[in-house]
């Protein structure tokens, strides 16, 4: 599937907790994998998917055989995020994890408006902690402290980026 | 949806037209020549979906 428009959330439960792995916006591929599924796959807002049978993407693949280096490295940067996203659960406290997945968050699904940049998910304060490894409880103390520093806004489940170079700071640890 | 070769013309439903955009447009496909999009075009469809869709688990 290659997301159109909209987006997809991929979670995977561990023990008791819904682990957000990643989201992935317009012009990137999903499901492509054979086998079981690593994750669980929901439409996240209203998405328009555009939907490849895997026998007739791997025909095209076989018939167009140079495509398969630009697949091949959309696969890489989603694998190079995923590990970006791996060293970001180990490192760091949470205010600074979730600063660096803001910083992410707003370059990939940004919109830019007067106050600086919008990310464009309705994501809940658990879908956030999923994403870093951390509780509800610790991801809703952190944006409390990075709104009343002016950093960032919330508004209906969005977050805006206020101060990107502040939220920098925050996430070197410097903040 | 399915595409055909009218993809290509001016004539083509808008809504084709659209897709081979898009699909040009995407950064692992930039630039690849439309008669290479438009085999990947008519594999495939189009399926709006509202929040909360679970595609697999």
């Amino acid at each position: 599937m290659v997301v159109r428009s909209g987006g997809v959330a991929l979670s995977r439960r561990v023990l008791d907790r819904e682990a957000t792995l990643d989201h992935v916006g317009r012009g990137e591929l999903i499901g492509l994998a054979s086998g079981p599924r690593a994750s669980t796959a929901i439409v996240h807002g209203d998405a328009a998917l555009f939907i490849i049978p895997r026998a007739a993407f791997e025909r095209w693949l076989v018939e167009h055989p140079a495509m398969a280096v630009p697949v091949l490295d959309a696969f890489a940067a989603r694998a190079r995020r995923l590990a970006e996203r791996l060293a970001l659960v180990s490192m760091h406290g949470a205010r600074a994890r979730l600063a660096l997945l803001l910083l992410d968050l707003a370059e990939r699904f940004g919109v830019r408006d007067a106050r600086g940049t919008i990310v464009d998910l309705r994501l809940t304060h658990r879908e956030l902690a999923g994403l870093l490894g951390a509780t509800r409880e610790t991801v809703s103390v952190a944006i409390m402290g990075l709104r009343d520093a002016g950093v960032v806004a919330t508004e209906a489940r969005r977050v805006v980026v206020l101060d990107a170079d502040a939220l920098r700071r925050v996430a070197s640890g410097l903040g | 949806m399915s595409l055909s070769w009218s993809v290509v013309s001016r004539d083509a439903p808008v809504a084709d037209r659209a897709l081979l955009g898009f699909l040009g447009g995407l950064p692992w496909l930039d630039g690849r020549p439309a008669h290479t999009l438009k085999d990947l075009a008519a594999a495939g469809s189009v399926r709006r979906m509202p929040r909360g869709t679970v595609l697999w688990t």
